[in-house]
């Protein structure tokens, strides 16, 4: 026995990997498992909130009480199903229309002579990188109509047609922001798979006799496959899963799909039912995660084809050419263009409906508080509340993308390390787990659980830590998978080789493994920042007055309609965003980088 | 005395055995070679001794000092065991210069630093890469990138160098002067040195002993001469030599006297013993090198001439006689052409003949 000790004490001094996946299995147990347990344990007893529900009741004593409310009372009508089939609708619709787009602006560039190829390519992805709410709130300053009481938009105003309400808000224009944001990822995922099939397997088909049709369908087709079933997964759980659109323009009509239904209920401290909504929010992307990985997931190699005597003969569009240009342009005008004038320019409006040169003003941007303005909110440059703001999201954006970049090398070693071992899969699972919780439930549970002290963490609620700490886990899956990809690259050789030479771990890893990973590195690190910065469902119920980031101010201005503050601040986190992406550009190759980080 | 010792070393990846029950003992100062197919077992017993892998059992020494034992919780880390080692990929550092790949390892030991630029340089005189010091490896040649490899590895000073096909990633020339260049620089530093090779050129032109391994056991430990000459059993006889050995199926039969080996095609007289350790009319498989024959032309021979290939200074000449193939080989050119008819002299004290169920050698 004691050998055994001896033997393993002074394998484990020797073996960074191993002491490096024990401690990943403790954290990751404690923020990602046990949070889990204790979402299933919540939705299994009674909580405050149901005190007054049921009579007799006992806090934490055993119950299904909030299953039977959910899916056997009266209340599931509106409170389960239709929430349940909104989400549905507007996840399919969103990712049918989605991937519509996507594929065929993915075609349209890879394989097409389309001019300004590389203008357009950079263009078209800027939805991918803002917010997908922003597009929401441009479409209200365009369709938003008076009858809910806010502000006519500009439609309305210039035009004094009234908008339907199926048009302002609902169903409709949610699916319809929602495709415009998520169409990008469509459009990586196929432009990658379409780069990497050689034009003359499909000129062989033409060949041997298969028709336009048949090609497509026969050798294309399912050369895309992989790539198709990645977007549709990750469109279809993301559409489902997210806040903000459907919050902006569902709420005022009391348009619930899950999330917000979820927010709406753990807002009114009923964690019981929301933690059920978010359990079958949790199950619906598993089973289409899973779905996906059945049909798709041995077929993956299609997809890792070499390039070898690559060549790729893109078709001539002729008399399309103009006019799919035409189409192209008005497109982008409609998509980025449009929106991002719209919300500067409203900014400037003193009166949000009134669109006179008259009514321009500079108030919203360095106007001192006013109390018959805007409820006295003074001007974004003077505003101590919106530069602090500015400060905390960038101080999350970078904290999150260090240790995120750092993690997910330190995990990719660990895992590719151990490859081939329990211990190696366990970790990489659990890695991934956080992509499957819906962000506002995942937050709802960090709430619950870290508003008093556990073992040696002192009570975070309220406190900037909890929201960095809840963004790092919930990018995890990210950064752990550009850190497996960027480990498997790097021969094991190389490591092996300082080991024998006696470089410690630390060096090996700052001199060896750090350096040759750095491009992987610093894009995973950037792409951390932006995706920290425009965090809003994850953040939402963890923010307090004094940890205010631009996301949740903008939400709370918008809904205090207070319209060009909200606006501005928009603009504000574009602005940093767009510089980060730009930095990214600068740092490293992209082309390979942004189809990866898509996962 | 001997420097390393594997002592029922076995390795097991799941239920897949890559090394079964193996027992080694390598000399000191000795040159060895693991010598075998792909899949053989060969790099991961080389990884174990490095401490790359970790034996499923048995134990692992070297001077004596147990690296390696699970029973008694023994543990040695492979920077502690004071060796060198040489990856199939070279394993250069690409963001660090030639120098740098040379002394990182020599920094950690905190030996002054005048000190490892004069061992630098010296190194990289050793293998003829003076003045390429500042140089990243993608500016380097493959052969040049594997000097540096050799370069770094010498330059830890270790006792023991452990090479895993350090020379399959270099054009036919350069492995050609790489292998006289290793075996000078053996002579000179004398370190105990284990290569690993699928090559059996490479094996018996470097190595003072070849260990011949096939599905994770040894099939033959032998100094290249004996493993050429005799081979112990078919496997190291089809393994080693290029051609590949004829191997004709038959039995041996005396007649008056005199021993023959037959079968339905050829009958080769041995040498006249007063009696064959071989009992005649056991099923058995004779073995006899392409060089240890000879052949003359006579339009009445009873072999055909199926094919002649020429390779300059030596021609490879294939006859047939009925069912059976036979590869003889000449120096220089050859008048013979294909179809001709030929006779052939085999000779008689070349000749190894092998149990056709065990495989191994009788004689």
């Amino acid at each position: 026995m004691q050998q055994k000790i001896q033997f393993y004490t002074s394998k484990l001094k020797s073996k960074p990997e191993i002491i490096l996946s024990i401690i990943f299995v403790a954290v990751f147990a404690f923020l990602i498992v046990v949070p889990f347990v204790q979402m299933i344990y919540t939705t299994l007893t009674y909580q405050s909130y149901d005190l007054r529900l049921e009579r007799g009741a006992e806090e934490g004593a055993f119950t299904l009480f909030h299953y039977k409310r959910m899916f056997g009372s009266d209340l599931t009508k509106s409170h389960f199903l239709k929430p349940f089939w909104n989400s549905i609708k507007v996840g399919v619709s969103v990712t049918l229309i989605a991937m519509i787009i996507g594929s065929l602006l993915a075609w349209l560039f890879v394989r097409t002579d389309i001019p300004y190829r590389k203008f357009f390519q950079t263009i078209i992805v800027v939805p991918y990188m803002i917010p997908s709410w922003v597009i929401a709130l441009a479409w209200q300053l365009f369709f938003q109509n008076t009858r809910t009481g806010g502000q006519a938009g500009v439609i309305t105003a210039l035009f004094g047609i009234n908008i339907p309400d199926w048009l302002s808000y609902g169903f409709v224009p949610i699916v319809i922001c929602l495709a415009l944001h998520y169409y990008s990822y469509t459009f990586l995922l196929m432009s990658g798979a379409l780069r990497t099939i050689d034009s003359e397997l499909e000129e062989a088909g033409s060949i041997g006799g298969l028709t336009r049709s048949q090609i497509l369908m026969k050798i294309t087709f399912p050369l895309v496959l992989p790539a198709l079933g990645s977007s549709f997964v990750l469109t279809v759980t993301r559409s489902m899963g997210t806040f903000g659109t459907p919050a902006l323009l569902g709420l005022p009509v009391r348009f619930f799909t899950i999330p917000t239904q979820i927010y709406a209920m753990i807002n009114s401290r009923n964690m019981g039912d929301g933690f059920v909504l978010a359990l079958v929010l949790i199950i619906l992307a598993a089973t289409f995660i899973s779905i996906n990985n059945k049909i798709i997931g041995v077929r993956k190699s299609f997809v890792t084809m070499k390039g070898k005597g690559f060549r790729s003969n893109p078709m001539k569009l002729g008399k399309l050419r103009p006019f799919l240009l035409v189409v192209l342009l008005i497109f982008i005008l409609c998509l980025i263009v449009f929106p991002i004038v719209m919300l500067a320019w409203s900014t400037f409006m003193l009166l949000p409906d009134d669109y006179s040169f008259s009514n321009l003003t500079m108030h919203f941007w360095a106007g001192k508080s006013d109390a018959t303005i805007a409820s006295g909110e003074p001007g974004v440059f003077l505003n101590k509340g919106i530069i602090g703001g500015t400060i905390n999201s960038i101080k999350l954006g970078v904290i999150a993308a260090v240790v995120n970049a750092f993690l997910g090398l330190l995990i990719g070693y660990t895992v590719v390390k151990n490859r081939g071992t329990k211990l190696s899969q366990v970790i990489e699972a659990v890695a991934f787990a956080p992509y499957v919780f819906p962000s506002i439930a995942f937050s709802a549970i960090y709430l619950s659980m870290f508003s008093r002290s556990v073992g040696p963490i002192p009570a975070l609620y309220g406190t900037f830590s909890l929201m960095v700490l809840i963004v790092i886990v919930k990018n995890l899956p990210f950064s752990s998978r550009s850190g497996i990809s960027a480990m498997l690259q790097v021969d094991k050789s190389l490591e092996e080789t300082a080991s024998i030479q006696g470089i410690p771990f630390m060096k090996r890893f700052r001199l060896i493994i750090l350096p040759l990973c750095k491009s992987g590195f610093l894009s995973g690190m950037i792409l951390t920042f932006i995706t920290a910065m425009r965090e809003l469902s994850l953040v939402i119920l963890l923010v307090t007055p004094s940890t205010r980031l631009l996301t949740t101010m903008i939400f709370s201005y918008e809904t205090q309609e207070q319209e060009q503050h909200s606006n501005a601040v928009t603009l504000i986190l574009l602005l940093i965003i767009i510089m980060a992406n730009v930095l990214i550009k600068v740092l490293v190759n992209r082309k390979s980088e942004e189809t990866m980080n898509l996962g | 005395m001997s420097k390393i010792e594997l002592k029922n070393i076995t390795k097991k990846y799941g239920k897949v055995t890559a090394v079964s029950d193996m027992d080694l003992s390598i000399n000191e100062g000795e040159f060895l070679t693991l010598l075998g197919p792909s899949g053989c077992g060969k790099t991961t017993t080389l990884r174990m001794i490095a401490g790359l892998e970790e034996p499923t059992s048995g134990e692992l020494s070297s001077d004596g000092k147990t690296l390696f034992s699970r029973d008694s919780g023994i543990y040695v880390p492979p920077e502690k065991r004071n060796l060198g080692f040489m990856f199939q990929s070279y394993a250069l550092w690409p963001h660090m210069t030639v120098r740098k790949n040379i002394s990182l390892g020599l920094e950690t030991r905190k030996i002054a630093r005048d000190l490892i630029n004069e061992k630098v340089r010296r190194v990289l005189d050793k293998v003829q890469l003076k003045g390429y010091d500042a140089r990243y490896p993608s500016e380097l040649s493959g052969g040049q990138q594997q000097r540096v490899a050799l370069a770094r590895m010498i330059a830890a000073e270790s006792a023991i160098f452990l090479m895993d096909e350090p020379l399959s990633n270099l054009d036919a020339m350069l492995r050609v002067d790489m292998r006289s260049e290793l075996k000078r620089l053996h002579k000179e530093l004398n370190a105990t040195s284990v290569y690993v090779t699928h090559d059996q050129v490479e094996a018996l032109t470097l190595s003072d002993r070849i260990v011949v391994m096939n599905e994770g056991m040894i099939m033959q430990s032998a100094a290249p001469e004996e493993l050429y000459l005799k081979p112990a059993n078919l496997f190291v006889a089809k393994f080693v030599g290029s051609p590949r050995i004829n191997l004709l199926a038959g039995s041996v039969s005396s007649e008056g006297g005199k021993y023959y080996f037959k079968n339905s095609d050829v009958s080769i007289p041995l040498n006249s013993l007063d009696s064959t350790p071989v009992p005649p009319g056991k099923e058995i498989i004779a073995g006899i090198r392409s060089e240890d024959i000879s052949i003359t032309k006579n339009d009445s021979g009873d072999y055909r001439i199926y094919s002649v290939l020429p390779a300059g200074s030596e021609t490879i000449i294939n006859v047939i006689k009925g069912e059976t193939h036979i590869t003889v080989k000449v120096s220089g050119f050859t008048s013979l052409a294909m179809d001709n008819m030929v006779d052939l002299v085999f000779n008689r004290d070349k000749i190894s003949f092998y149990d056709r169920d065990t495989e191994k050698l009788i004689y």
